[in-house]
């Protein structure tokens, strides 16, 4: 996605974005599960693999922070198709 | 003139039962407009009556449920059902909806290069919030909603007679709506808590080919 959070060279921030995300995830609903792909994953799985930083975990703060930035810049006011 | 529609609906995991109970708005709207739908759902979702509903029925619109790959469309059990570079002029002169993983990437466009009218579909991961209580139950769930809801839009407008470029519309208009919806105090916490993945699923929903197609 178009955060590269994988491509980021910096450490220290690639670190403060995963706790970020860790502390978004564990205030998520227990009522809420999410497939991505063929899988799916309760909250208990992604918190694992945040800690673990594997590929569901980067896929995860790829998707919150693609979200996160696009907030910050108002997108969700813009009313045209992407 | 319009004969019929295909639509593959497997059932064999958690994301494609939710696809397949959602796609039945999809049917009943079809039914009521008089359009042939020819169902591949559960075990029928494979290759050999796949290709052969195409060849003798000519759908002019394929809506695949299932997993997808930036260069494959699967049915039952992930059979592959249209490959990279193998077999996209199955899918000549057809509009397609691939609520599939990845596939409007390169697949779709190559699909666009061999023939095929328009295409929409996702490039990047399909996600689904849902519901853990109600996965026996996924017409009931109110999270799952938000997502599929949208999504089915895209052939329900098209039998109503809607341009491509105005079916997508409508689905990102749903989508924006609903994720607002989801901000809003009026949401539970787990429809907040799914905003981020309908986002993406509206950000990387794509449209090729001729816009202005129609069935």
């Amino acid at each position: 996605m178009a955060n590269d959070y994988s491509q980021l060279s910096d450490k220290e921030v690639k670190e403060d974005i995963r706790k970020l995300v860790i502390e978004r995830i564990k205030a998520v609903s227990d009522e809420l599960e999410i497939s991505i792909g063929s899988k799916t994953y309760s909250k208990s799985d992604i918190l694992k693999s945040l800690e673990k930083e594997d590929e569901l975990g980067k896929e995860i703060i790829e998707i919150q922070m693609e979200y996160l930035k696009d907030m910050a810049r108002g997108a969700i006011y813009q009313s045209k198709p992407q | 003139m319009t004969t019929a529609i295909l639509i593959t609906r497997p059932d064999h995991d958690l994301i494609t039962t939710y696809l397949y109970h959602w796609t039945i708005y999809v049917i009943n709207e079809a039914a009521r407009r008089g359009i042939k739908v020819l169902d591949l759902k559960k075990d029928k979702a494979n290759y050999k009556i796949f290709k052969s509903y195409i060849k003798k029925h000519q759908p002019t619109l394929i809506f695949f449920n299932g997993h997808g790959s930036v260069d494959s469309i699967a049915g039952y059990n992930d059979e592959i059902l249209i490959r990279f570079n193998y077999n996209e002029k199955l899918l000549a002169q057809k509009i397609v909806y691939a609520r599939s993983c990845d596939a409007g990437g390169k697949l779709g466009l190559s699909c666009i290069k061999k023939g095929t009218l328009a295409f929409i579909g996702y490039r990047k991961k399909y996600s689904l919030g849902y519901t853990p209580f109600k996965v026996t139950k996924p017409l009931e769930d109110e999270v799952a909603r938000l997502f599929l809801e949208p999504s089915n839009l895209i052939p329900t407008s098209l039998l109503k007679g809607n341009k491509i470029k105005d079916a997508y519309r409508k689905s990102q208009e749903a989508m924006l709506r609903n994720i607002r919806f989801m901000l809003s105090t009026r949401a539970t916490s787990a429809q907040k808590d799914a905003v981020p993945y309908l986002w993406v699923n509206r950000k990387y929903q794509v449209v090729y080919g001729n816009e202005e197609a129609h069935i």
